[in-house]
C-alpha cells in the first residue's frame, strides 16, 4: 500500500513540474485567445505574431549573441581555472575555489545591480571604457561571472576522473605541458566541455533578473521582452515564445542529462581502463 | 615556472572574480551616496540608510519578504522530502535519472515562461482559478496575491530541495539503515529515530537555500503579484527604474545581510541539533 501511495505521489510531483509547460506548448498552438482546453483547432498564428514583432525578434538575436558570448567566456575562464586548480600547486587553492564559486550563491538581484553600478561608474570616468562596455558586453560579463561556477563544477568532475598517467605518458612521448593540454586533456574532456557549454548557454539564455538590470546597456533580451509583454498582456504570443524557450532549453536538458549520466561511467579513460604500465 | 603558468591559467577567471569584488565594493559605496535620484554619486553619507531604516514601508516589505521566504522554504521541504524518500525507495538507477531530469526541467525554462504557464491554470481564464479565491485576499485576480506567488515559487524550489535530501537519505541508508533493521526496528521507528535526526542538518541547509532563493527573486513576485505583492527584491527593481541607485543599493545590501545571517543561523542550529550524535562526516 505504501508503495502504491509513494508511486502516485512521485507521478503527481512529476505532473506538477511538467503540467504548466505542457499547457504552454498546447496553448501556443491554440488559435483561441481564451485558452480553451482542449483546443478546438491547431494553428501557428501566435508564432507568426511573435516573429512579426520586432521587439521579440531583436530580443531573440540579442539573447543568442549574449548567451554565445557568455558561454564561450565562461568556458574559457572556467576550463583554464579548473586545470590550474587541479594540476598546479597554487598557494591558497581552496579560498580561490570558494571565491570562484561564489557568484552562484549571490542573488541575481545583487549581481545585476552591483555590476550595473560598477559599469555605470566606470563609464562615467572614462569614455574609452564607456564605449567598450555600453553594449552587450556588459551582460556577457555578468552572465559569464555566474556561469563560471557551473563550468567549474562540471569540468572539475571530469578532470578528477581523468587519469593523470595519460599526461605522464604524453610527456614521456615528448609533449610539452602545453601540448599535453590541448592534445590530450581537452580532447579527453570534450563531452564535459560540451555539457558545460550547453548549461552555460541555457542559463544565460533563460536569465531574466540580471538581464533586466543591464537593459540600458545591453538592450533587451528575449526573456526581458517577454517580461515587459507579460506585465501588460496575457495572450498566447507569450505561449509561443515560451515554447521556443522550452525547445532551446530542451536541447540543453537532453545533452546535460545524458552527459551527466555518463560522467559516472567510463567514457573518459580512467584508472581502471588504462593498464598499469609497470 | 610551473607555478607561474598555473597562475596564468587562472587569470581570466580571476579577472571575472575581481569584477565581482569591485562591483560589491561599489555597491556598498553607492549605498552611502546621497538619496537624490540621478546619476550615481559617491558621497559618504548615511542619509539613505537613515531614511530607509526609519521608514515604515521598508519594514513592512522586509516582513513580507521574510514571510514569503519562510513559507516557500517550508512548503518546499514538505513537498520535497517525501519526494526524495519516494525516489530513493521506488526507483532504480535508470528511472531515477529520468525522474531527476523531469523534476528538474522547470528550472531550465525561463522564469517568465513558468509564470505564464501558471497563469494559464490559476489566472483569470484558468481552469483552476477558483482554487485561490478563498485564501487570496486581493481585490481582483486571486492569482495576483501572496498565495499565488507562493505556489509558483514552491514549484520553482522543489527541485532544489529534492536532490540534497535524496543524497542525504542515501548516505543514511547506506550507513545505518540496515543496522537499524537488523536490530529489530520497525520501518516507522527506523524513520523517526534514525533517518529523520540524521537528515536534519541537510534539511536545515536546504531550508537556508530555499529561503535565500525565495527572498532574492523578483521576477515571480513582480509578474504574478502585479504590484499587489511587494517584496524587497521587487522593490529594488522599482528603485532602479526610478534611478534611485543608493536606495536600491541599501536594499540589496540588506538582502545580502539577511542571506548571510540565515546561513550563519542555520550553521548554529545544525551544530546544536547534532550535538551528542557521532560525527557523520559532512552533514550537507
Amino acid at each position: 500500500m505504501w508503495r502504491r501511495a509513494g508511486t502516485l505521489w512521485l507521478l503527481g510531483i512529476v505532473a506538477l513540474m511538467l503540467m504548466p509547460l505542457l499547457l504552454v506548448v498546447v496553448d501556443s498552438l491554440n488559435p483561441s485567445v481564451l485558452g480553451t482546453f482542449p483546443p478546438r483547432s491547431l494553428s501557428l498564428v501566435w508564432y507568426r505574431n511573435a516573429f512579426a514583432n520586432s521587439t521579440f525578434t531583436s530580443g531573440l538575436v540579442n539573447s543568442l549573441v549574449i548567451a554565445s558570448g557568455a558561454s564561450v567566456l565562461a568556458l574559457l575562464a572556467g576550463l583554464l581555472a579548473a586545470i590550474s586548480l587541479s594540476r598546479y600547486q597554487i598557494p591558497g587553492r581552496r579560498p580561490v575555489r570558494t571565491l570562484l564559486s561564489a557568484p552562484l550563491g549571490i542573488p541575481r538581484v545583487a549581481l545585476g545591480l552591483s555590476c550595473f553600478v560598477l559599469f555605470l561608474l566606470l563609464g562615467s570616468w572614462s569614455d574609452l571604457l564607456a564605449g567598450l562596455i555600453n553594449n552587450q558586453l556588459s551582460l556577457i560579463l555578468v552572465h559569464a561571472l555566474v556561469a563560471l561556477p557551473i563550468v567549474l563544477i562540471v569540468i572539475d568532475g571530469a578532470l578528477s576522473q581523468l587519469d593523470p598517467e595519460l599526461e605522464t605518458a604524453a610527456s614521456m612521448l615528448g609533449a610539452t605541458q602545453l601540448q599535453a593540454l590541448y592534445l590530450v586533456i581537452v580532447p579527453a574532456m570534450l563531452p564535459s566541455i560540451l555539457t558545460a557549454a550547453v548549461l552555460s548557454f541555457v542559463f544565460s539564455f533563460d536569465d531574466v533578473e540580471a538581464a533586466l538590470f543591464m537593459v540600458p546597456m545591453a538592450g533587451p533580451t528575449l526573456p526581458v521582452a517577454m517580461f515587459d509583454y507579460l506585465e501588460t498582456h496575457t495572450d498566447p504570443t507569450l505561449a509561443a515564445l515560451s515554447t521556443i524557450l522550452v525547445l532551446v532549453s530542451a536541447v540543453g536538458l537532453i545533452v546535460g542529462a545524458t552527459r551527466l549520466g555518463s560522467l559516472s561511467s567510463a567514457e573518459v579513460p580512467s584508472r581502471e581502463v588504462v593498464p598499469d604500465a609497470a | 615556472m610551473t607555478r607561474a603558468r598555473g597562475l596564468l591559467l587562472l587569470l581570466p577567471a580571476a579577472l571575472l572574480a575581481l569584477m565581482l569584488v569591485f562591483a560589491l565594493a561599489f555597491l556598498v559605496a553607492e549605498s552611502l551616496g546621497s538619496a537624490e535620484t540621478g546619476p550615481p554619486t559617491l558621497a559618504w553619507s548615511l542619509s539613505t540608510w537613515e531614511s530607509t531604516i526609519g521608514g515604515d514601508y521598508f519594514w513592512r516589505v522586509l516582513l513580507r519578504s521574510s514571510l514569503l521566504g519562510a513559507v516557500v522554504a517550508s512548503l518546499g521541504i514538505v513537498v520535497g522530502y517525501p519526494t526524495a524518500v519516494a525516489l530513493q525507495v521506488l526507483s532504480g538507477q535508470r528511472t531515477r535519472l529520468l525522474l531527476f531530469a523531469l523534476i528538474f526541467s522547470p528550472l531550465l525554462i525561463s522564469a517568465v515562461a513558468r509564470v505564464y504557464a501558471w497563469s494559464l491554470i490559476l489566472g483569470p481564464t484558468g481552469a483552476l482559478r477558483g482554487l485561490l479565491a478563498p485564501i487570496a485576499n486581493s481585490p481582483g485576480d486571486p492569482f495576483a496575491s501572496f498565495p499565488g506567488v507562493t505556489i509558483v515559487l514552491v514549484q520553482n524550489v522543489v527541485p532544489l530541495a529534492v536532490f540534497p535530501i535524496l543524497a542525504s537519505l542515501t548516505r543514511v541508508q547506506a550507513q545505518l539503515g540496515e543496522a537499524a533493521q537488523l536490530l529489530g526496528a520497525t520501518p516507522w521507528q527506523r524513520f523517526t529515530r534514525v533517518t529523520l535526526p540524521l537528515t536534519a542538518p541537510t534539511v536545515i541547509a536546504v531550508f537556508e537555500v530555499l529561503f535565500i532563493v525565495s527572498i532574492s527573486t523578483f521576477a515571480v513576485p513582480t509578474l504574478v503579484g502585479q504590484g499587489h505583492v511587494q517584496v524587497l527584491a521587487s522593490d529594488v527593481y522599482q528603485e532602479v527604474i526610478a534611478f534611485n541607485w543608493s536606495q536600491a543599493s541599501v536594499e540589496v545590501i540588506v538582502l545580502l545581510a539577511i542571506s548571510v545571517a540565515t546561513i550563519a543561523l542555520g550553521g548554529v542550529l545544525a551544530r546544536w541539533m547534532t550535538r551528542g550524535l557521532p560525527s557523520q562526516g559532512e552533514a550537507s
